[in-house]
């Protein structure tokens, strides 16, 4: 059994509205992830997949420990991120790092390639000599393919291409050699060649460097090729999670049902599909009983009343009331 | 750091229009007037020449006339340029720096900090600034000092405004959050994200506040409540007036030192207004 | 399929780009038809030219771009060289288009039944009861209660406004559509919403389209045939079985090969080493040289025109191998 690196445990992120002076109370807050729990195993990659409103960046950001409306626990070895006092949630910076959607606006566009990648280090090694700082930095850019280092120390990053840029992010992200990556839609805003070469630039690295990898995406397809597991969410519920390839090939719960058999590939020929009507209820809306339940093309009576309670059926979590032959744990499955 | 000084500088003096470029050249000619005064004035400002030589008009002698008491108008408007150009530096620099700090303050901690001091800034916006320039310096007496002093105390206000909104837009952006999830502290942020992005605009408005306090102290000292012991022009201007120069047709001792106050004034606005449209497609995102 | 008569006919369309003070080549001599009742692609990844390509068949380049040369034949005339008024009239009614951020091109501030109708009034000669009329028809098309035409646009989601921007595209029964990336910045889901009426208009009314998108994916699923472009010059055309299947061209089989699936062996992705020329940069032979592991000295004095692979499917590539089997 490995072990378990990240414990997130019975996590909510509810968002406020601010309304006038007073606030009010919970009839206007934003459901933007509400009880959720899952794990993460020390060296793998977790593919978080959502759509828009699922919550999935939410979550990346409570890990991280950014967000202060955050509660539950989350567990980072054996420190709880959400009550941690301000020397830990310090030291917890150094072992989780983020790399954002947009490359080029998670720069600063006035500052040098170097002092980019090289600001984990003024934040938090300030004793470094410039020449370890400037070493360090070359190595990193070394790493994620940007050689010979020395050339981009001094460019901007409107001299770069978007492929680069994102490198130079990752490069950012690896100098203080965190143990958990957080990867928000790292390739998204890229093209489809693009895509593979960053892809595979972070599983080349997670190999090489053993950090344990959260990716959040809404591209299915990919996650068959980096993911070891997978973990659907739905308006700030988690709604399956397994083991990628099983998974994508037989999968439990309606949605990722419907979320398969949506996504276009490249030797599919269009049918018209079962595609779900309607659209994701707003998150300061969200339906009763199971959330999916107003769109699930199999919803049942007890759906529209009860929340289905997380099920363990081989090696998977679904929580769904069609699922039989559950193990009504809550949840704790290994992965083998 | 060269790198900064090539991505600041350069650009931006390709990109100045005409307007911008003639803004700055009367502005570097008043700058080296108002330092070499003493050097080309040709006469004391406060030599009182002889009853023959009171309002002399404009001959080889005084190229500008002289005033009431015998005074080189030349020499007065020379010397008023110190004190103008002086004024509106010291006040834009007390401005700047208050309005910077609670439009910084405001933008960046929000909330209830945001609130109070956004309060405070109405409060500067909203009352007539000349009427209480006025009532200031007439209660604290008239000393150059005092001037200085209320003017920076109360401009400052639209300088807060632009930067508490630009640090807000700041805030939210991509590089921002990344440096927090590094761990940054407000300090690192403020001093490495925010005000190298918020200055620009600084630079842009100070240029501004320095053509608004030079008017402001030219209507305070027109109106005789300026310090006494040093000239500018608008001193000059009340010394016309009092002296009721019109009437006698000493039409050399009132225009100079208008000529002065609109052109300097003209030439701050323009480069301001030049500099902000440099400096604003900048701070759009780039491609 | 060729059977079917074709309704635009573009011929050599050269346009370029002022950069400062210099014009660079955007797009070089690209011919192609679009035939009645089809959906033709034009994909590629970003700085390939596609959209630039839609707005120059449209005559509707920007200020800074030119068209060179070439002709499009729309209903026995050229649109490259109609006077604005003629195109006004073309615009809209014959030949409409969707742009990606057209969904938030509606007029907060009007419901958008009534936006819809302005244009049938206007440019359709319609009066206002015909108008409501065609509007409702619309909406059932569109798969939205028509009683929701008299909602203002915050009321709908992004899915739902693309779908309205379709439905005014199409309200005035044009014989061309193009849709330049629609689908993107909406969720998979939607996507295939949007994709389905796409379908659904082209099959039921025989609406020819040109479908712009940079996901691959999307333009195999829902296209007939497509134009694969790379560096302003088409590299590979044919039906979308041949040119995703059986690709001829190094760029387009080496693009395919980094395209995941759903099924199948889960190799490694393999992704394309170095980058597209930038606009200022153009070389005297094959763009794709510098990236092309069989590319050699023919290659480089000359580009290579469109040969013909297989019937209907053409490659930009003198290596091209005929019909040769996809490589998953």
């Amino acid at each position: 059994m490995k072990a378990s690196l990240v414990d997130v445990r019975n996590m909510s992120v509810w968002f406020q509205a601010r309304t006038g002076i007073v606030r009010r109370g919970k009839n206007n807050a934003v459901r933007a992830v509400d009880g959720i729990d899952f794990e993460m195993f020390s060296g793998e990659t977790l593919a978080l997949v959502g759509e828009s409103g699922s919550g999935k960046t939410t979550v990346g950001r409570a890990v991280m420990g950014l967000l202060r409306e955050a509660v539950g626990e989350i567990w980072f070895k054996d420190l709880n991120v959400l009550a941690a006092d301000r020397e830990n949630r310090l030291r917890l910076r150094t072992k989780m790092q983020m790399i954002f959607q947009d490359p080029f606006d998670a720069m600063n566009p006035r500052e040098t390639i170097f002092k980019i990648v090289s600001e984990p280090l003024a934040i938090h090694c300030r004793n470094l000599s410039p020449a370890s700082q400037r070493e360090r930095v070359c190595r990193a850019l070394a790493d994620v393919g940007m050689t010979p280092p020395e050339d981009f120390l001094g460019r901007f990053p409107h001299e770069l291409s978007g492929g680069q840029r994102q490198r130079v992010l990752i490069a950012g992200a690896l100098v203080l050699e965190p143990d958990l990556v957080i990867a928000d839609e790292p390739v998204s805003m890229l093209d489809a060649s693009l895509k593979v070469e960053i892809l595979n630039l972070l599983v080349k690295l997670q190999k090489k460097r053993n950090f344990t990898q959260l990716m959040i995406t809404h591209d299915l397809a990919l996650t068959r090729y980096v993911a070891d597991r997978i973990a659907i969410m739905y308006l700030g519920k988690l709604l399956e999670i397994g083991p990628t390839r099983d998974v994508l090939a037989r999968p439990y719960h309606p949605y990722t049902q419907s979320l398969i058999k949506v996504v276009p590939t490249v030797d599919k020929a269009w049918e018209e599909k079962a595609v779900l009507s309607g659209e994701i209820p707003h998150p300061s809306n969200v339906p009763s009983g199971c959330r999916f339940h107003p769109r699930c093309p199999r919803v049942i009576e007890i759906c529209r009343n009860r929340i289905p309670e997380p099920m363990i059926v081989d090696q998977r979590m679904v929580q769904c009331h069609l699922v039989k032959n559950a193990d009504n744990k809550r949840k704790g499955f290994t992965n083998e | 750091m060269t790198g900064v000084f090539r991505l600041k500088v350069f650009p931006i003096l390709k990109q100045i229009n005409k307007k911008g470029m003639a803004g700055m050249i009367i502005l570097a000619v008043l700058v080296i007037l108002a330092v070499l005064a003493p050097v080309i004035a040709p006469g004391d400002p406060r030599e009182m020449a002889g009853v023959d030589e009171i309002m002399l008009p404009p001959g080889w002698d005084h190229w500008l006339g002289t005033d009431e008491v015998g005074r080189d108008i030349l020499t007065l408007v020379l010397y008023g340029t110190r004190i103008s150009l002086l004024v509106g530096f010291s006040c834009a620099a007390i401005s700047i720096f208050i309005g910077s700090v609670i439009g910084l303050a405001a933008g960046y901690f929000g909330g209830r900090v945001d609130d109070l001091l956004m309060r405070l800034t109405d409060l500067f916006v909203v009352i007539p600034r000349l009427p209480l320039v006025l009532i200031t310096v007439a209660v604290l007496g008239p000393s150059l000092v005092n001037t200085i002093f209320v003017i920076g105390m109360l401009i400052w206000a639209g300088t807060a405004r632009i930067i508490r909104v630009q640090t807000m837009s700041i805030k939210k952006r991509l590089f921002v959050e990344r440096a927090r999830s590094l761990g940054a502290g407000h300090l690192h942020i403020i001093r490495r994200h925010i005000l190298p992005n918020v200055m620009p605009l600084v630079f842009a408005n100070t240029v501004l506040v320095i053509a608004t306090s030079i008017y402001l102290e030219s209507t305070v000292s027109f109106l005789g409540l300026g310090d006494p012991t040093h000239i500018s022009w608008g001193m000059i201007l009340h010394y016309a007036f009092v002296s009721v120069a019109l009437t006698y047709g000493a039409y050399w001792y009132v225009i100079p030192p208008g000529v002065m106050i609109v052109l300097t004034v003209l030439s701050f606005t323009m480069c301001g207004y030049a500099l902000d449209e440099v400096l604003n497609p900048r701070l759009r995102r780039r491609k | 399929m060729n059977a079917q008569p074709s309704i635009l006919a573009v011929n050599d369309l050269t346009a370029e780009f002022r950069l400062g003070e210099i014009y660079y080549p955007a797009l070089h001599d690209l011919s192609f038809e679009i035939r009645q009742g089809e959906i033709f692609g034009l994909a590629g990844e970003s700085g390939c030219g596609k959209s630039t390509t839609a707005t120059a068949v449209m005559n509707m380049l920007p200020e800074n771009g030119r068209i060179k040369a070439g002709q499009a034949m729309f209903e026995g005339r050229n649109l490259l060289t109609l006077p604005e008024k003629e195109l006004r009239r073309i615009w809209w009614g014959k030949i409409a288009m969707i742009f990606q951020g057209s969904l938030n091109s509606l007029n907060p501030v009007r419901r958008v039944g009534s936006q819809i109708a302005e244009v049938l009034v206007l440019k359709g000669g319609m009066n206002k009861p015909q108008a409501r009329e065609k509007v409702n028809e619309l909406f059932t098309l569109i798969g939205i209660r028509p009683d929701r035409s008299r909602d203002y646009p915050h009321e709908f989601s992004g899915g739902m406004r693309q779908r309205v921007m379709i439905a005014m595209a199409v309200c005035l029964d044009p014989g061309l559509v193009i849709a330049d990336e629609c689908t993107t910045a909406l969720d998979v889901m939607i996507q295939a919403q949007i994709v389905n009426l796409l379908k659904r208009l082209n099959q039921t009314l025989g609406l020819s389209m040109i479908f712009i998108n940079h996901d691959l994916a999307l333009v195999a699923e829902i296209c007939h045939r497509v134009a694969i472009m790379y560096a302003g010059r088409f590299v590979e055309m044919g039906s979308v079985g041949d040119v995703f299947a059986r690709p001829a061209h190094p760029y387009v089989r080496q693009l395919v090969q980094a395209l995941p699936l759903m099924e199948g062996p889960v190799n490694r992705l393999k992704s394309i080493p170095g980058s597209p020329p930038r606009l200022q940069e153009t070389p005297r032979g094959c763009p794709f040289l510098p990236r092309c592991i069989d590319g050699d000295d023919a290659c480089a004095n000359q580009v290579p025109p469109m040969l013909p692979v297989h019937p209907g499917h053409y490659a930009a590539c003198f290596k091209n191998k005929d019909a040769h089997e996809g490589n998953r």
